[in-house]
This record gives structure tokens, C-alpha cells and sequence, in this order.
């Protein structure tokens, strides 16, 4: 493994000597060495058993997840490398990832029409649901392709990227790549562009189209009392459209998958079909959007045998709104089901007037969304059928079992030039059977959560913003409380700028289902600011939950103890 | 020319990458198809365990002999309960020159080397307890034996084999008296004893006997190695039959041959095995 590293290393010296050596031959009188900028995270975590919120202690006692990049940059040409460290790995983050090392190297040079990357690289086509490869290093993923990328720009407006990869999978000291192999083509016209007469239209349209394919080795599989033959090369194909006219702008994305029995489908040979819809009308202080997305059987892996967060080759992107506060997030949060869903969403956004009655002094933004997604409309299938095809659409219309309801309206004010206000009311209905996000319930959670958001501008370079939360669910037919019970969250902010932050949050559990006394989840942390330079320490009790970004999420587990970060940037 | 070279990459790609299945399901060709109607058995619904001993072979394993006549004297003594069967795997099966140039190994004796743990001959599995890749040298064999057959039986087969001109129909029977949690497959492998051959020797003078003779040893099977799936998350008192035919391999005589049903659990394990008794 040193070895590795010290190749890495002597790799990245040679680069820089490079720059220096080419500096020297460069007869144009460019004095560019090119340059080097990077970034590091560190975090520590020290774990006490807790037995009121049912935190461990893992064998190491401690967790530390670290990583630094480093990217060398001269021109057009580029390379750069992160090492990282899981040691062991902080609990919630795959506890697969072990040891310390390189976890992703890349060089990338571009010269006349093409763009050439060697080693790793991030990649999506259209909204990724044919190909995205991506990292959210907070959920510990990272489906990194490694391989070959050649993006090519025959003709103003085209750009056509052609790729062959295997994905990231795991990290033990090194980067661990999965078996399959990931071949995909993507090409995208800017019919503005090419045409020349269209230049300057207000109406621009954008096209695309993209090709993906998976080979992983397999032979036959069984299913009942059949034996079948395994696609080892299965193929993906996606057109989008994007039409855009002064305020107005809408896209349109297909895609569809040949017949890939993997574990998300129960190893059955349906084709995958996908589509979404979106639309929008915006001018100054007004906007309204639509989404449209029915998703059947598009889950795409480079390892047909894996689940989860495992080698993903697209994203399927959640219908719901992203929220931040915390009950709002981590509690109910959902995730798009892998298996298939009809869904839509309506969002306004609206501004009241500066100075009208309504708006106040400094006018009132209001946002207001409503989401909702569905089971397909299907019928099941038997006999051989079943066991080969599973079930059979019958339409794009939503099936009888919901999903998700989400419908939050958000107002925010500013009082004065010390104050500003917003509130924010929220109402999930969620099928915890869907999304399992708790092992407390099974059904549909009716939760309604209200949040006063208030910043308070005390003196210059003095700043303290809080937030109260409150959440409660509903009661079922035989009087208990559903799910976990209620939860009210206070969270206090100060601000010394541009150097100190202090931060206080209390997580309070009451009117459980099973009538248990309150449990308080405290947090503290204390942060110093040093130009790109971030330290902070915090200590407390964090419950176990769900942590989602972009609509993926991971089950973190409770924990009580200090946690340190340091971040830096150069 | 460039729009076109694109187009033309791409297309390339995308036939290339597409295995479009119509039909996945995978005729094996044994179905039933015997005139007569398929016999019905009685319900089992106890009975002792019975026993499979594997032993991994081959003729240029000189140690391999004693290993074989260990297999055969637990079997004979094993008062009907006990089954053994010469698996030639391995390297020292390979087809060499003569007198070593049979080749008595088959697809189902490959895979079944392919599962062990420690590949190296003589090797031994006894109901491959321990799973799969389980192996265990000829010394333990009769421990390992005895503490099988004292264990319960949860699945109790019966069957019968019928040659018919060039088929011949197998039809085994299973009762469940106890749940086996995950698949149950089940694999009909046939056996063929009185084969002669060469084989190393290295307990006799001359080491190399040119005419040995085999026994017990695995030809072929009905269903391949690791056998079909049979039924998953079985409850006691399901019942299920299964009728295959198959068309007889004339290299195989069918007089020294006879067929072995085994139902194995979803680690591997063999949960009963029977030897299938020719039809009068």
C-alpha cells in the first residue's frame, strides 16, 4: 500500500516538475507553472454508551473520517488525487470502508475539440436517470467511474461524451471497484447554436439523448422452479428535451432499460420505463412550477446482485422538495421507491410588495409545495409469467397505494435591519411501508410540523439566529400516538464575525406511543473561523435517524460524545 | 462526416451493449414425457436420515484408493442409509497419456470441486455439513458420518427410476416433517460402478494397476450439479413431486448404474438423499 501511495505521491512531484520543466521550454514567454489547490475535512468522533437513546460504543471507541484532495492545474491540463481515511469509520458511514489511502485519481487534459479524462471521474447525463456518477461524501457515497471519458465538440453545439468505466464500490486502503463494466454515450444539441438563423431567438431548445450499457459476467439464474438465462449486457436508452422562452421553460426526459432482473426487482425480466415532465412560469415576485415523474422499474446497477447504496448507475430524483430544518428532514424524509412511483408536485412562489399592507417595509416572500407520489398501477402476474415478468402495467396512472404527501408553505419577512422572521409549516402523510424510516410504525404517518425561524442582528459582526420546531403525529383509530410520539426542537446560533461561532440545540421526544417520560437530545458546539480555515468542537446526544441528501438517505444510528471537524481550503 | 461518425460510434455501442431476452426461461428438455402416468407414492412422514459421502478422486492420485475403499465399507456398512460417490476432479484427473487417458470427469464433478475449500485429493464431503465448501480427509469420514445419522430427519424422499427405450424417467418424492427455512434444489446425478481402468496406487506393487475398478462413480445428472430449485421456506407437511426425463447416455451401462437423489438446503447442506430403485 505504501508503495502505492509513494507512486501516487511521485506521480503528483513529477506533474508539478513537469509544469516547472515546461515553464522553462516555453518559447511564448508564458511564465504559467501552473498550480496546485486542494481542500481537507477531518472528523473525529468519540462514542460513550447511552442506554436512554440506544447509543454503542464500537470496538475502537472512536471514529475518524478524514480526506484531502489534491489537484495540480496547468492550463488545460489537469490531475489530482484524494486521499482519505476511515480509521475506523464513523458510525452511520459504511462500515465497510477501512484503513487509509487513495480513494480516487484522475488526470484530464483538453486539447482543440476534445476533453480527455484518464483514471476517475463524475459524470450525468440529463437529470441522471439514465447515468450519474456522483459523491455525497456525508452519506459515504461515492459511485465514482474509473476509466476512460472522451467528451468530443465536432461542431458548435453538439457535445458528445462517450465513456467506458467499472464504478467505486468499496475502500480498504485503496479504491475497490465493482465487476461490472459501464459503457455509455450521451449527446446533447443546442439547436440555438448549430443553427445559425436561430442565434438569437428568445425560444432556445436544447436536445439530448444517451446511451448506457452494463456488461457484468453471469450465466443462468433461478427463479421457482425455473431456469433462466442472465442478460450480461444490458442497455439503457433515454431523449430529453429542454424548451425555454423568456419566463417560460419546460423539459421533457424518457428513458427505458431492456430486460435486467437484478435484486431491486426480485430478478424479474421487465423492461424499466421512465419519464419525466417539468414546467415552469416565472417574472418578477412570481413563479409557479410543475413536476411530473412516473418511474417503473429503472433501479440500474453495475452489480445486478446489490442493493441500496451499492454501485448505482442512475438516480432517480425525488418528486419531494429537499428540506433543511431538522424534524422536517431527518424524520420523515423521503426517498424516491427504486421499484416505481407516479408522482407530481406544484410549487408557487409569490413576493407581497415592499411597502403594501401585506407585504410590510421590506415585502414578504411566500413559497408554497405540494408533492405527492404514488404506487404504479399494476397487476401481478402468475404462473411462469409471474415468476419471469412479476406484474404488468396498466397505465401511467397512480396506483391505490400513496407514497408520500408533502404539502409545506414557507413565509419569511424581513422585520427590520436587525430582525428577520420566517415561518414554516409542514404536512407529510408518509407510508413508512414504502420508505421504511422507522421501525416504530407501519403505515401512513400523518405528521404536521410548524417552524419559527428567527435571526436577530444584535450589534455589527454580532448575530444570533434560532429556530423552534415542533412536530407532532396523528393518532390512530385505537388512541395511540403513531410512530415515535411528538418532537420539539430548539436550536440558538451566535455568530461572532468573522472568527467564532457558538451553537446550542435540544431535541425533545414526548407523547410517545408507549407513554415514556421525554427523552432530550442536547448538542453544543463551539467553531472558530480563520479565513478558509474551520475548527469546531461539539459535544452532546444526537438521535438515531435518517440522514437524506437529494433524496437518498442513510440510517445513522444515535451516539452520544464530543465531536471534532476541521476544514481547510488552499 | 462528423455528425456522421458519431452516429456511427453510437449505434455501435448501443447494438453491442444490449442483451434483449424474449424468452429467458431456459429449456432444460426433461420434462416428463413417459406414456405412462406418473406413479403416485404414499405420504412418508418419518424416517431415518440417510447419508452422502463424496469422495473427490482421481487416477493419478496414488493415495486415492484407500480414501475409495473407506467410501465404499461406510456405505456398504451403512445398512442402506449411507451413499457414496467417486467425484474425479481435479488436476490429477486430468487426461493424460496412456494408461491415464480416460477422462472420467464431467461437468457435475467440476463444479462440485470448484465449491471445496481445500481442493486436493483424496478430499471428502459427508452431507457437506458445513456447507459446500466443507472437506474433510478420508480419517474423519466415519465420525463425520455417524454424527449425520443421528440427526433429524426434515425431509423424507421416495422415487423410483424407469428406463424407457432411450429415456429414462425419474420420479422422486419429497415430505417435509419440519420447516427448512430458504430454497430447497434438488439434483438427480447418476452413478456408474464396474468401470475399469488405470489408477495410481501407491499401496501397491506396481504402483500403476491398469485395471481398476471404479465404483460408484459420478457420470452425469438429470438436473445439473447443484440440482433445481425445489420449493423455498418448505413448512412441515408440504409434499411435492417432481417427473424428469431424460434421454440415457449410451456410454453409461445402464445395468451398473443406478441414480441418487439429493435435496440440498439453501447453505448448502444436504438435507436427504436417496438411492432411486429401478422399476421392475
Amino acid at each position: 500500500m505504501t508503495k502505492i501511495v509513494s507512486k501516487w505521491l511521485l506521480g503528483l512531484a513529477v506533474l508539478c516538475f513537469c509544469g516547472g520543466a515546461l515553464k522553462a521550454q516555453d518559447l511564448s514567454g508564458n511564465e504559467d507553472q501552473g498550480y496546485i489547490t486542494g481542500n481537507v475535512q477531518v472528523t473525529m468522533q468519540t462514542y460513550n454508551a447511552d442506554s436512554l437513546i440506544g447509543a454503542v460504543v464500537p470496538p475502537g471507541k472512536t471514529g475518524f473520517n478524514a480526506f484531502g484532495n489534491l489537484i495540480y492545474t496547468k492550463g488545460d491540463f489537469s490531475a489530482g488525487l484524494r486521499y482519505e481515511s476511515y480509521l475506523n469509520p464513523l458510525l452511520g458511514f459504511p462500515g465497510r470502508f477501512h484503513g487509509t489511502g487513495i480513494g480516487y485519481r484522475f488526470a484530464r487534459y483538453k486539447k482543440g475539440q476534445f476533453d480527455v479524462t484518464i483514471g476517475n471521474f463524475y459524470e450525468q447525463f440529463g437529470s441522471g436517470m439514465l447515468l450519474r456518477a456522483y459523491e455525497e461524501r456525508n452519506l459515504g457515497i461515492d459511485n465514482a467511474l474509473d476509466g476512460f471519458r472522451l467528451i468530443w465538440r465536432p461542431v458548435d453545439g453538439l457535445v458528445v461524451k462517450g465513456l467506458y468505466g467499472k464504478q467505486r464500490m468499496d475502500f480498504d486502503s485503496r479504491l475497490i471497484n465493482g465487476p461490472g463494466i459501464v459503457r455509455a454515450v450521451d449527446a446533447e444539441l443546442d439547436v440555438n447554436t448549430l443553427i445559425a438563423s436561430l442565434h438569437d431567438s428568445k425560444t432556445r431548445i436544447t436536445l439530448g439523448g444517451s446511451f448506457v450499457s452494463r456488461f457484468q459476467a453471469g450465466s443462468t439464474l433461478s427463479v421457482d422452479t425455473l431456469v433462466l438465462e442472465v442478460p450480461q449486457n444490458v442497455g439503457a436508452w433515454g431523449y430529453r428535451a429542454n424548451l425555454q422562452h423568456k419566463g417560460f421553460q419546460a423539459n421533457l426526459e424518457y428513458v427505458t432499460k431492456i430486460n435486467d432482473p437484478n435484486a431491486d426487482n426480485t430478478y424479474t425480466y421487465r423492461r424499466g420505463e421512465g419519464v419525466l415532465i417539468g414546467a415552469g412560469w416565472s417574472t418578477k415576485g412570481f413563479g409557479v412550477t410543475f413536476s411530473g415523474k412516473a418511474v417503473d422499474n429503472m433501479s440500474f446497477r453495475s452489480d445486478r446482485n446489490l442493493l441500496l447504496f451499492d454501485l448505482p448507475i442512475n438516480y432517480i430524483p425525488a418528486i419531494t422538495k429537499l428540506h433543511s430544518y431538522n424534524l422536517a428532514a431527518t424524520l420523515y424524509p423521503y426517498a424516491t421507491v427504486i421499484q416505481g412511483e407516479v408522482g407530481g408536485s406544484a410549487e408557487v412562489f409569490y413576493t407581497l410588495k415592499r411597502g403594501s399592507k401585506l407585504g410590510g417595509k421590506y415585502g414578504t416572500k411566500i413559497a408554497a409545495q405540494w408533492a405527492t407520489a404514488f404506487s404504479l398501477d399494476t397487476t401481478n402476474l402468475t404462473g411462469v409469467e409471474g415468476a419471469v415478468y412479476g406484474y404488468e402495467r396498466n397505465s401511467w396512472k397512480p396506483g391505490s397505494e400513496l407514497y408520500i404527501r408533502d404539502v409545506n408553505i414557507e413565509i419569511s419577512r424581513k422585520i427590520s435591519n436587525k430582525w428577520k422572521m420566517k415561518y414554516t409549516y409542514f404536512h407529510f402523510d408518509f407510508n413508512t411501508l414504502a420508505t421504511p424510516v422507522t421501525t416504530a410504525y407501519k403505515g401512513i404517518v400523518r405528521a404536521n410540523v410548524h417552524v419559527a425561524e428567527v435571526a436577530w442582528r444584535i450589534k455589527p459582526k454580532h448575530s444570533l439566529r434560532t429556530e423552534f420546531q415542533v412536530l407532532t403525529t396523528g393518532i390512530d383509530d385505537d388512541g395511540s400516538k403513531q410512530d415515535r410520539g411528538d418532537w420539539a426542537t430548539v436550536l440558538a446560533e451566535y455568530t461572532v464575525s468573522p472568527h467564532w461561532f457558538f451553537s446550542f440545540q435540544d431535541q425533545y421526544n414526548y407523547n410517545t406511543a408507549e407513554g415514556e417520560s421525554g427523552l432530550h437530545y442536547i448538542y453544543g458546539s463551539i467553531g472558530h473561523i480563520e479565513g478558509s480555515n474551520r475548527i469546531a468542537v461539539g459535544y452532546g446526544k444526537r438521535r438515531e435517524g435518517i440522514f437524506c441528501i437529494g433524496g437518498v438517505c442513510r440510517a445513522v444510528p444515535a451516539s452520544n460524545g464530543f465531536e471534532l471537524t476541521f476544514t481547510s481550503s488552499f | 462526416m462528423r455528425l456522421l461518425t458519431t452516429i456511427s460510434l453510437a449505434a455501435t455501442v448501443c447494438f453491442s451493449g444490449c442483451d434483449v431476452i424474449d424468452n429467458p426461461v431456459i429449456d432444460l428438455g426433461i420434462g416428463y414425457r413417459g406414456e405412462a402416468l406418473v406413479p403416485e407414492f404414499s405420504l412418508l412422514t418419518g424416517g431415518p436420515r440417510h447419508v452422502l459421502i463424496e469422495d473427490f478422486t482421481a487416477h493419478e492420485c496414488g493415495n486415492c484408493p484407500p480414501a475409495a475403499v473407506v467410501a465404499e465399507a461406510l456405505a456398504e456398512g451403512g445398512g442402506g442409509l449411507v451413499h457414496a460417490i467417486a467425484v474425479h476432479a481435479g488436476p490429477l484427473a486430468a487426461v493424460q497419456d496412456a494408461p491415464f487417458d480416460t477422462d472420467w470427469t464431467c461437468e457435475e464433478a467440476e463444479l462440485w470441486w470448484s465449491q471445496l475449500g481445500i481442493q486436493v485429493n483424496p478430499i471428502g464431503r459427508v452431507n457437506r455439513r458445513g456447507g459446500s465448501g466443507a472437506s474433510l480427509p478420508p480419517t474423519v469420514w466415519e465420525a463425520e458420518m455417524e454424527a449425520a445419522l443421528i440427526e433429524p430427519a426434515n425431509l423424507h424422499l421416495q422415487g423410483l427410476a424407469v428406463e424407457d427405450g432411450d429415456d429414462v424417467h425419474v420420479h422422486v418424492h419429497g415430505s417435509f416433517s419440519a420447516a427448512v427455512e430458504g430454497e430447497v434444489r434438488l439434483a438427480v446425478v447418476v452413478l456408474e460402478s464396474g468401470l475399469v481402468g488405470a489408477q495410481l496406487n501407491y499401496a501397491s506393487d506396481p504402483e500403476v494397476l491398469t485395471d481398476y475398478e471404479f465404483n460408484h462413480m459420478l457420470r452425469g445428472s438429470v438436473s445439473g450439479g447443484d440440482g433445481l430449485p425445489w420449493i423455498a421456506d418448505a413448512s412441515a407437511g408440504d409434499v411435492l413431486q417432481s417427473d424428469y426425463s431424460m434421454v440415457w447416455n449410451p456410454d453409461w451401462s445402464i445395468e451398473n448404474c443406478h441414480l441418487l437423489a439429493i435435496a440440498t438446503a439453501s447453505d448448502g447442506e444436504v438435507l436427504a438423499v436417496l438411492e432411486l430403485p429401478w422399476a421392475e
